[in-house]
């Protein structure tokens, strides 16, 4: 294609225009004159070079050639699905890093997860930035579909697109929910198997297939790590895959709703954009979006190495046979969890369970309205409070009664277990290494022992947990206690802490929890 | 230029500007991960070890401390010592073992040492789950760490300063003789019995090691006695004997006050002995220095007795240590009065006597009540 203005068009052998060629090879066909006009503002040839662009190349084909001014605002998506797609992109980047470095048996997949932290150069950036990157999609795509909801644009002719969405939705949560699994500590290892156990209030049948898929095996655990495993890295990304294709396949064919204000009920006029209202792909969105990118990029960059987030945690190793005080579900199974306080668990967790997703699914056939705006859709606006009000009452009842609290222990077990928990710091072990010298260290006698003042701190906190216990004061009162510290080792204390109390009965006890820490060790 | 133009123009200023700089932030945030990264990953490297360190020791005190003992000195007849210069120096070579020392703890955990040694009562078992044991591999290579770990000597404990009152000595010196520190080391100035005389050690403490004053040496040699062993003791050179646990049994005060007490002997005059009198703990140190009994039965009494005076060389399961194995008392035809007499009058040479009448701490109560717990814990009543 030729340009047609002769000043654009260098003489055919010069530097430059071998230059002009390479550009246009690179950039579909678009040259540096076009460039230029672009940049300036200015009137492009005929026949436009962009839509040129966009008909020959694959990736320009995947998107619009141009948006609706009113869809571009800010305040009308959030950003918030290219935001999903882009923390997609990062998940997959990073989740294929992590791959190299790791293997799905008990034997190895806790030791590959030690190597990577302390030997891999940017190891630990990157599995932070993968654990952060799959927090982040999970809030994104939440947030993406509340807004799709509150701007109505799961009716027609969009109701496929929410559909694929709440697929996609499922996607991403498997995705989280299986990686928790893969470090194979114990943080995650109870973590997914109290939520795998909730399956277990399923109808007979629909249990013991959930559970045969992803709890069967000898029971070593090698099998379900498999097919986690298998389940997060290739068949649900796959579906993810496919289930976007579907999504972004339908978001342009119909096109970007646009702000309900400017159409009237029933009608849609998202594909009708009149030239004034063009904004077009090149070079605007793509500016724009890669601007967000690397905003993004940014925000979970800095977020990993400014140590603002603190990094993902890595438990002591999965064990099975034990499970440490105070595991809990993932923070999005924590309302089901504490639904299932209240009693019945076909009640307080099935059926809710069942009804929140069979509602997702079915809601835009449910929603019958033609209206998008939301004062003409009070009930669309009110609905979801009372569900947002049971989600927050689960989480709540969840921390208050349920993995999230120590409150169902006998009073002084939970004292013990809240200065010295088993898979989190406490306020001991966050001390300085000299806070914690030699001796016995009496909390009746805190304030003329002579302990160091961080220590002091934490023996009065001992005190106040006395007074006011964490657990379950009807097995019997704590009256003191000591803590005990020896210089074990070179580099290695113990911990003895003795809770003194007396049973209902009034018989004096001990209950002793022994711990020992490194000085290399220390959590920070 | 119309405005919608000027709008667009300055727009697309803004957008560059933000572009550039957060590329900048960008780079400058990489270039920072990149100096960062060798600092990180020592310190990720160390507290993962640490953590490990940490579980060996628990996996060690479930799985192995019956056998080898508490802080790893063995038990006579049953397990021979892992913490120990021997072993470190010379296994190897015993065996003929072609690997290092950690591929050898490595290997004995997991597989265990099934051939029979006359010297021992039985043989140890594998404990890798490869093997039938009950330990993963990490676990086997955290209790490897903390076996080897021994081999480190420890790490003087940072001194808390002693009150500037300069009170203590008395109870201190009362503490030394209620404590089993007498039963080796003799009231200073008396040549000491199988342990070094102390008299002198304010001056000499400290030329034991380098950078070390006499305070801080005292206080490491109480902590973490095998960091420097005396060579030469009243029986011949010193054995790597005196008990590790005082860091358990010792509250701050309490060794705030022996420290003060040893800083005083600064000559070599024998001290004058606390005469008949019981050595009466000054100073509400008793209060804080004894646990409280669990309940107030003759064993919980007897227990906290023992705990106090016996365990550092009898072993908490009396299984001996330092001191002898206390399994002959359930040899003998009356196991309780058997204790009680060995406990009042003491072993010539060896043990102090503990009753009040020889200058001990305990009355005829508390030995009764002691000898009780020994015949629980060794099992002596048929
Ligand atoms: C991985 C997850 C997802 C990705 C990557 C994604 C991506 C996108 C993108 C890029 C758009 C274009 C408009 C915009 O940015 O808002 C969009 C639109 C849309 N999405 Fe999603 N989405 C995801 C999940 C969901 C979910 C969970 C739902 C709802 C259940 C949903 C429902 C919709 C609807 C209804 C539209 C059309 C919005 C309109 O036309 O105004 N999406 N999605
Ligand atoms: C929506 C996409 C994804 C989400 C939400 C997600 C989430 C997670 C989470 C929460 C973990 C645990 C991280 C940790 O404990 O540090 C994890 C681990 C892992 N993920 Fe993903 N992931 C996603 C996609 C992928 C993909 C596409 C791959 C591979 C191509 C992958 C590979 C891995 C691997 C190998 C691990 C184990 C290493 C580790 O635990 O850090 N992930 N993922």
């Amino acid at each position: 294609m030729t340009s047609p203005s002769p000043s654009a068009s260098p003489p055919p052998r010069s530097p430059a225009a071998l230059l002009d060629r390479v550009l246009a090879a690179l950039l579909v066909g678009l040259r540096w004159a076009d460039l230029r006009a672009l940049a300036r503002g200015e009137a492009l040839p005929r026949p436009d070079p962009r839509l040129v662009a966009h008909s020959r190349s694959f990736w320009l084909h995947l998107r619009p050639r141009y948006y609706h001014a009113a869809a571009t605002r800010f305040t009308h998506t959030f950003r918030l699905g290219l935001l999903a797609t882009l923390l997609l992109v990062v998940e997959t980047l990073t989740g294929v890093l992590l791959m190299f470095y790791y293997t799905p048996s008990p034997e190895q997949a806790y030791s590959d997860m030690v190597r990577l932290l302390s030997r891999v150069p940017f190891g630990q950036i990157v599995r932070d930035l993968h654990r952060l990157g799959g927090e982040a999609l999970l809030v994104v795509v939440l947030l993406h579909m509340l807004r799709t909801y509150l701007t109505g644009s799961y009716k027609a002719p969009r109701r496929f697109t929410w559909l694929t969405g709440v697929l996609l939705l499922l996607a991403v949560l498997f995705l989280s929910f299986s990686g928790y699994l893969l470090p194979w500590d114990q943080l995650g290892y109870w973590a997914v198997t109290i939520g795998v156990s909730m399956a277990g209030y399923l109808p007979t049948g629909l249990a013991q297939g959930v559970q045969t898929l992803l709890g069967g095996g000898d029971g070593s655990g090698a099998d379900v790590l498999l097919r986690f495993y298998l389940l997060h890295v290739l068949f649900v990304p796959l579906l993810t895959g496919l289930g976007f294709a579907l999504h972004y396949y339908k978001v342009v064919r119909v096109g970007i709703s646009l702000p309900a204000a400017l159409e009237q009920p029933g009608e849609d006029t998202a594909r009708r954009v009149p030239l004034a209202q063009r904004v077009y792909t090149i070079p605007d969105v793509l500016r724009s979006e890669l601007i967000w990118a690397e905003l993004l990029l940014l925000l979970l960059l800095g977020a990993v190495v400014l140590g603002v987030y603190r990094g993902a945690a890595l438990g002591n190793p999965a064990d099975p046979l034990h499970t440490p005080l105070g595991s809990r579900a993932p923070w999005y199974f924590r309302w089901l969890q504490g639904l299932l306080t209240l009693g019945d668990p076909v009640l307080t967790g099935v059926v809710p369970a069942t009804l929140l997703l069979l509602g997702l699914i079915l809601l835009p056939l449910l929603d019958r309205s033609r209206h998008r705006r939301l004062r003409r859709r009070p009930l669309a606006l009110l609905l979801p409070l009372p569900l947002i009000a049971l989600l927050l009452l689960g989480t709540v009842l969840e921390s208050k009664y349920s993995g999230g609290s120590l409150s169902g222990l006998p009073a002084p077990k939970a004292i013990a277990y809240t200065v010295l928990p088993e898979e989190s710091v406490g306020p001991l072990r966050a001390l300085p290494w000299e806070a914690l010298p030699p001796g016995v260290w009496d909390t009746r006698t805190l304030d003329s022992n002579g302990a160091p003042e961080p220590l002091r701190a934490v023996l009065a906190q001992i005190n106040a947990l006395i007074e006011q216990p964490p657990g379950n004061p009807s097995f019997g009162t704590a009256t003191h206690a000591t803590l005990v510290i020896s210089q074990w080792q070179a580099d290695l204390k113990r911990l003895v802490l003795r809770v003194f109390w007396q049973s209902a009965d009034g018989q004096p006890q001990v209950l002793e929890r022994e711990v020992y820490l490194a000085g290399g060790g220390r959590y920070d | 230029m119309t405005e919608h133009q000027t709008l667009r123009r300055r727009r697309d200023w803004l957008h560059l500007a933000v572009g550039l700089l957060a590329a900048a932030a960008l780079l400058a945030l990489v270039l920072l991960a990149v100096s960062r990264e060798n600092g990180r990953l020592a310190q990720t490297a160390a507290r993962l070890q640490g953590s490990s360190l940490a579980r060996g020791a628990l996996i060690y005190r479930e799985a192995c401390a019956g056998c080898h003992g508490v802080v790893g000195r063995g038990i006579p007849g049953v397990a021979p010592a892992l913490n120990d210069a021997g072993f470190f120096a010379n296994r190897l070579a015993e065996l003929n073992y072609p690997g290092d020392l950690r591929s050898f703890v490595e290997a004995a955990v997991a597989a265990g040492r099934p051939v029979p040694n006359p010297a021992y009562s039985s043989v140890m078992p594998a404990w890798a789950q490869q093997y039938g044991g009950a330990l993963r591999s990490d676990e086997v290579a955290a209790v490897t760490d903390f076996v080897l770990n021994w081999q480190q000597p420890v790490q003087p404990a940072v001194a808390v300063a002693l009150p500037a009152d300069g009170s203590g000595v008395a109870a201190g010196k009362a503490l030394f003789g209620s404590l089993d520190c007498l039963g080796c080391h003799g009231w200073p100035g008396e040549g000491g019995i199988t342990a070094p005389d102390l008299a002198g050690i304010a001056v000499n403490g400290a030329t034991r090691m380098a950078g070390m004053n006499a305070d801080e040496y005292v206080l490491l040699a109480i902590l973490g006695p095998s960091a420097w062993i005396v060579p030469d003791c009243p029986t011949g050179p010193c054995p790597d004997m005196m008990p590790r646990d005082y860091g358990v049994r010792l509250d701050q005060r309490q060794l705030d006050a022996l420290r003060r007490y040893l800083l005083s002997l600064t000559d070599t005059t024998p001290v004058e002995r606390p005469a008949g009198a019981p050595p009466a703990l000054a100073g509400g140190l008793a209060a804080v220095a004894t646990p409280t009994p669990a309940a107030n039965t003759p064993l919980a009494r007897g227990e906290v007795i023992y705990t106090e005076h016996c365990r550092g060389c009898h072993g908490a399961d009396g299984r001996g240590g330092v001191g002898s194995d206390l399994v002959a008392v359930r040899l003998s035809v009356d196991p309780a009065a058997y204790t009680r007499a060995a406990t009042a009058q003491g072993v010539a040479g060896m043990m102090p006597g503990w009753v009040q009448t020889v200058g001990g701490p305990l009355n005829d109560a508390q030995l009764d009540d002691l000898a009780a717990y020994v015949v629980e814990l060794v099992g002596g009543a048929p």
